[in-house]
């Protein structure tokens, strides 16, 4: 019989298809139930808006199907807990932070999401090490980054985005 | 609380509408980060409404997301026609009506979080943060723009004129909506007395049919016509 530690081997070889980054580094992983054969996987969406959702589930399903002992593969999105950038493993951090995209040190979960401060001075530049940076936009070039700017090396970076109230940092 | 599903299915429609109408900016912003924020928010609003409509389908035992989309009469769509005004490429009207509804949004979404339907309540957890990063974008740009010069100090208090007779109309049979118009009204005179703009809006007079009645206007006819296109010249077709 399949195991789960086998299931997670293999979902922590897909990498997201708009990051240098496997889902399992990106805490998009929720659980991985296995019934005999059947194996049942929750994952967590980092913005319900993100369009490589049905990718990412496609790749998945043939992922895990085609492993040994395994006959069939159900893919579910939950919305609850909120994926945020807590989940990033420190492997994925890194690959991501060698790709140019930084990420929050830590986050504040549970605090009121009515509202969202956009500070950026914690925010150390990913080419130059500078912390002279500033936040550009919180819409980057896809639904989890926001991009930022280095006064010091002038180079555009991006940034992992928080979501549920927590400070975009 | 118990949810009004009324409430989810206009919030759903508005969100498709207005997803779709400000799509149309893509490509048009006045700067490339705009441009891609203006696109990113109408991607956020599209599968906003997929969100809530999926809800709908499963918990109404209604037909699926899409038939909910894209497959109602007319009539039967709960949106707010301030979705659908032509804003005919004013920037200024873009995201002065962005303004006024994603507060809206963002009140429904905080009250939905406490619905007795887990399901629901779980979903609008999640949706409220990504709003809420919508409200604060616009809070941003609704100030810079009203302390941009006089021409942009200009173009956005006409815009909220223009917008402004319309808005009230959100809240056209909505529950409680004394309550949510009060806090609607306070959560946008933050961000609008920072610019130095003004928009008065009045509370919708329930003698007056509109949207959210199924009563809709020209606007709301021509783009959900276009919005069915593909749809009613094949039906059934798969992506």
């Amino acid at each position: 019989m399949v195991s789960e530690a086998d299931v997670r081997s293999t979902l922590d070889g897909i990498d997201d298809p708009e990051l240098p980054c496997s889902i399992v580094q990106l805490g998009l992983v929720e659980t991985v139930v296995i019934d005999g054969g059947a194996v049942a996987i929750e994952l967590l969406p980092t913005f319900t808006g993100c369009p490589a959702l049905a990718m990412i589930e496609d790749l998945v399903q043939t992922g895990v199907t085609a492993m040994a002992d395994v006959d069939a593969c159900t893919v579910t999105w939950r919305f609850q807990p909120s994926w945020t950038p807590d989940r990033i493993s420190e492997a994925g951090r890194k690959r991501l932070h060698d790709h140019g995209v930084t990420t929050p040190e830590s986050c504040c979960g549970g605090a009121d999401a009515a509202t969202v401060t956009l500070t950026t001075s914690a925010v150390t530049c990913p080419y130059c090490g500078a912390s002279d940076t500033r936040l550009d936009s919180p819409y980057g070039p896809t639904r989890c980054r926001q991009i930022h700017f280095c006064e010091a090396c002038r180079n555009q970076f991006e940034h992992m985005k928080h979501v549920q109230g927590t400070p975009l940092n | 609380m118990t949810a009004s599903m009324n409430d989810v299915l206009a919030l759903a429609d508005d969100k498709l509408m207005l997803g779709h109408v400000q799509s149309d900016w893509t490509g048009l912003g006045p700067i490339l980060e705009e441009d891609i924020a203006a696109s990113a928010m109408a991607q956020d609003d599209l599968s906003h409404a997929l969100v809530l409509y999926e809800f709908l389908a499963t918990s109404d035992a209604q037909d699926g997301a899409d038939e909910l989309a894209f497959g109602r009469a007319v009539a039967d769509y709960r949106c707010c026609d301030l979705m659908t005004l032509p804003d005919d490429f004013d920037w200024a009207v873009a995201t002065s009506r962005r303004f006024l509804f994603a507060h809206f949004a963002a009140i429904l979404l905080q009250d939905l979080r406490t619905a007795d339907n887990a399901e629901l309540a779980e979903r609008a957890i999640r949706l409220q943060g990504e709003q809420a990063i919508q409200t604060t974008h616009l809070n941003a740009w609704m100030v810079r723009l009203g302390t941009g010069g006089d021409d942009a100090y200009a173009r956005m208090q006409s815009a909220l004129n223009t917008l402004a007779p319309h808005a009230g109309m959100l809240f056209e049979d909505i529950e409680d909506r004394d309550d949510r118009f009060a806090r609607w009204q306070t959560a946008i005179a933050g961000a609008l007395a920072e610019a130095g703009l003004t928009c008065d809006v009045d509370f919708p007079v329930a003698s007056v049919k509109g949207g959210r009645r199924g009563a809709h206007a020209a606007h709301f006819i021509e783009q959900h016509a276009e919005m069915t296109q593909v749809r009613a010249a094949e039906p059934g077709a798969a992506w």
